[in-house]
């Protein structure tokens, strides 16, 4: 059961909402949406919903007591499971195999360990940890002073609409709403703004990533033999691949906590229009950038150790993506690109601002290569872009509707703004029953083409 | 700024449209010489869009003197395997089930277009049965077939409940399969290329022939054996199905035989004892006794070393299975009616 799934459309969000929204369920409804959160986690696995569960429920326990304030071996008591968790499910062969110098490739013994003891990943363990790690430290820092009950804070940790893919939320976020629905209060919702969120959000994901998914597909399988314009396409491609399919997740999930009365934090901000690389973290995954920034990198000292620090939350940010070397090299990757603007912003705020925002997609988009291959496979398609003599995959080979869903894709980023579109633009009346008539059609497009809709790429993390 | 009621309006139509829009026509006949294309949309299309298309080709056709009804283990049986009889046309669709089989025949009943003939494919015990069918393209039909034999399957004795349960489980995911296929794009360009089937194209594929059937892919050097044995403990109604199948033949006065789908020697003699095997070909054994029908047991196919060679061990070349029902069609038995409980 995914977002863009018939199961959810049809029976899963029908039958939650409406008993969210039945009359005399209002005493009930933290424990509805808490189960039916569970329910929803479950289908990717009982295990993996025990893991979660156990995680919150440690947590919860350990941080109940006032005296986790200020108290470190009780932040880090309530923090060991679930990160150990984390850790056993993400880290651990990773660790293993960086420690002994071992390598899949060449080491039979490695092969046959990750063959053998290979656990499978929990859906999005990566984000309800680190919303468990944030509220600990909260309550750490005594910025939560009444501890939730157990049920308030598994509904925080497990709300679907977050749970799986972000954004990454703080208890603060959430907390407003979570205790009118403890108090039994009531709340507006605005039904046209969460729907028309949703939509957007599920017409950028079938429409738009789903249909680069399949030229990327194409180009993907073969990157040792791409000539310059199919690396090139596929860079590009895969840029807004991945902008498309995560924009329009944090989109529904915006959308679905509305529906709910919450208002989750926004996750993007039209990031390819950044104009440096520490822009582009201003504006991509906010909730994820945020993170680091209050719980990582200001720790740390913050602009004290300016160099040290961004190596080491850039590194962090990519271990976070994936438990690999090209997810360690992208971060560090970034890190490089954050210091090199650092270190030349008088130089490159004097470009003309066009160039800085090119230079930044490109820059970027070089990057997730990272995401798509290992390093080697990586590298071998940037070094193409400068022409590969032994290419036998054309770029010619693209026909008219790869470049056209390329262009596409290209005008709805950088010239549609959907949050705004969605809560401040105003049309007249006549031109709104053309807007929700045309926004009508477009959704029953998109349902027509979830049978062919791939996974979220951040489901992986 | 969305007009909900717009918005919900303009979903509400287009999925009235898309419903409706998604039958195939009914008045072109796929099985003509001219209509190839459409044979071969046909072919990519659900099990229930070709009972639609072969059940509106009946209605335009003469009465066929021999019918066969079966899944994929009949449906390679052309004219020419069987002996050319006067006239042929294989029913037989991959996937259905003999609750669909009996709709079928109920339909063709309907329409005064049953056959003098019906050869009835009747799984192997051994096989895994394809999982209760919703029979009929139509809502209302189906489910009140369902209904029926959910009714009698919580009067009779036998049927203890996990079936039941079983069943009803199978009924609503075949269900949610046919939502599913209205709200798909891929099954919706199929529709549109059969409308239009010179206009959009599809991938090739060997299309059903004129006469129902459609080719197989025989192996060469040796035949195959392999697969899956799991067979259905108990099959909800299927009493009851076989009780309507002899009402329909005494009335109509149509010859039935029911035959057990061929499977590999080979398989056969290595398939471990199966409990649940067992108790089915009980269940089947007694109802056909009970009823007076033409029941065969497993039909001999010859030494499968040598060619025409298995593509599986579950679906017999058409050659040898058309040779064994070329013989029963030729048997001079009387029609299986009378003697009825």
């Amino acid at each position: 059961v995914t977002f863009n799934s018939l199961s959810f459309l049809f029976v899963f969000l029908p039958v939650c909402l409406l008993g969210f929204y039945m009359p005399g369920m209002r005493p009930y409804r933290m424990v509805w949406l808490a189960a039916m959160s569970l329910a929803f986690y479950g289908f990717t696995g009982v295990l993996h919903l025990v893991t979660m569960v156990i995680s919150v429920v440690w947590a919860h326990v350990w941080s109940r007591s006032p005296r986790i304030v200020g108290n470190t071996w009780v932040a880090a008591t309530a923090c060991f499971v679930p990160l150990g968790l984390l850790f056993y499910y993400k880290y651990l062969a990773f660790t293993l195999l960086v420690l002994f110098g071992l390598s899949v490739e060449t080491s039979p013994v490695a092969a046959a360990l990750m063959e053998k003891w290979d656990p499978v990943l929990p859906a999005g363990i990566s984000f309800f940890s680190f919303h468990i790690v944030s509220y600990v430290i909260d309550r750490y820092r005594g910025q939560i002073q009444t501890p939730p009950t157990l049920l308030k804070m598994m509904t925080f940790v497990s709300f679907f609409p977050q749970l799986v893919a972000g954004p990454i939320v703080r208890y603060d976020d959430v907390s407003n709403q979570l205790g009118v629905i403890e108090r039994q209060g009531s709340f507006n919702v605005l039904w046209g703004r969460a729907i028309g969120f949703f939509v957007f959000g599920l017409l950028a994901k079938t429409l738009l990533a789903d249909n680069l998914h399949r030229y990327v597909t194409l180009l993907a399988g073969t990157p040792d033999k791409l000539d310059a314009v199919a690396s090139g396409y596929l860079i590009l491609a895969y840029s807004f691949q991945i902008y498309f399919d995560f924009y329009g997740y944090s989109l529904m999930a915006v959308g679905l906590g509305m529906m709910f009365g919450f208002q989750l934090p926004r996750n993007f901000m039209r990031p390819y229009e950044s104009l440096n690389p520490r822009d582009f973290w201003r504006r991509w995954h906010m909730s994820l950038s945020f993170w680091i920034r209050d719980y990582l990198y200001m720790p740390l000292g913050g602009n004290r150790k300016y160099l040290r620090n961004i190596l080491i939350i850039f590194a962090a940010c990519g271990l976070w993506h994936g438990a690999g070397l090209n997810f360690v090299v992208w971060g560090l990757y970034h890190a490089a690109l954050v210091l090199g603007y650092h270190y030349s912003q008088r130089l490159w705020n004097r470009l003309p601002a066009l160039l800085q925002m090119l230079a930044t997609f490109i820059l970027v988009s070089l990057g997730w290569m990272l995401f798509l291959f290992d390093f080697n496979a990586a590298w071998q398609v940037v070094r193409s872009l400068a022409g590969n003599p032994l290419a036998s995959v054309a770029g010619a080979g693209l026909g008219v509707n790869a470049w056209g869903m390329l262009a596409v894709s290209a005008a709805v980023c950088f010239t549609i703004r959907f949050e705004g579109f969605i809560e401040r633009y105003r049309l007249p009346r006549w031109a709104e029953g053309i807007y929700s008539i045309g926004l009508g059609a477009a959704t029953m497009a998109a349902l027509l083409l979830l049978d062919r809709s791939t996974d979220f790429i951040y489901f992986r993390f | 700024m969305i007009r909900l009621g717009v918005f919900f309006t303009v979903l509400a139509i287009s999925s009235l449209l898309l419903v409706a829009v998604r039958d195939l026509p009914r008045d072109v006949d796929a099985f003509t010489a001219d209509q190839q294309q459409r044979r071969k949309v046909l072919s990519l299309l659900p099990a229930g869009d070709a009972i639609e298309v072969k059940l509106a080709h009946a209605q335009k056709a003469e009465r066929y003197q021999v019918g066969l009804f079966g899944n994929s283990r009949a449906l390679m049986v052309d004219s020419a395997s069987l002996g050319r009889p006067e006239s042929f046309f294989n029913f037989a669709i991959t996937g259905v089930t003999f609750a669909t089989i009996l709709a079928m025949l109920e339909r063709l009943e309907a329409m005064g277009k049953l056959p003098a003939v019906a050869l009835i494919s009747f799984d192997h015990p051994l096989i895994a049965h394809p999982p209760y069918p919703a029979p009929d393209t139509s809502l209302l039909r189906r489910w009140r077939r369902y209904l029926l034999d959910f009714a009698w399957a919580v009067r009779s004795d036998d049927v203890d409940w996990r079936t039941i349960q079983a069943n009803l489980a199978e009924q609503a995911g075949a269900e949610w399969s046919r939502l599913r296929g209205i709200f798909s794009f891929e099954q919706l360009r199929l529709v549109m290329a059969y409308r239009f089937p010179t206009r959009i194209p599809v991938i090739e594929v060997a299309p059903y022939r004129q006469d129902g059937s459609r080719p197989e892919q025989l192996p060469e050097g040796g035949s195959r054996t392999d697969m899956a044995l799991r067979a259905s403990p108990y099959l909800m109604a299927l009493e009851l199905h076989m009780q309507h199948l002899a009402q329909i033949a005494e009335r109509n006065r149509m010859r039935v035989v029911l035959y057990r789908s061929p499977v590999h020697p080979a398989v056969l003699a290595s398939a471990p004892a199966n409990a649940a095997a067992q108790a089915l070909e009980m269940q089947f054994r007694t109802a056909c006794q009970r009823l007076v029908l033409d029941c065969r047991g497993v039909p001999d196919m010859g030494n499968p070393a040598e060619p025409p060679y298995w593509p599986d061990g579950n679906h017999a070349p058409a050659a040898r299975l058309g040779a064994y029902l070329g013989g029963v069609i030729g048997e001079q038995r009387t029609v299986n009616v009378g003697a009825r409980q």
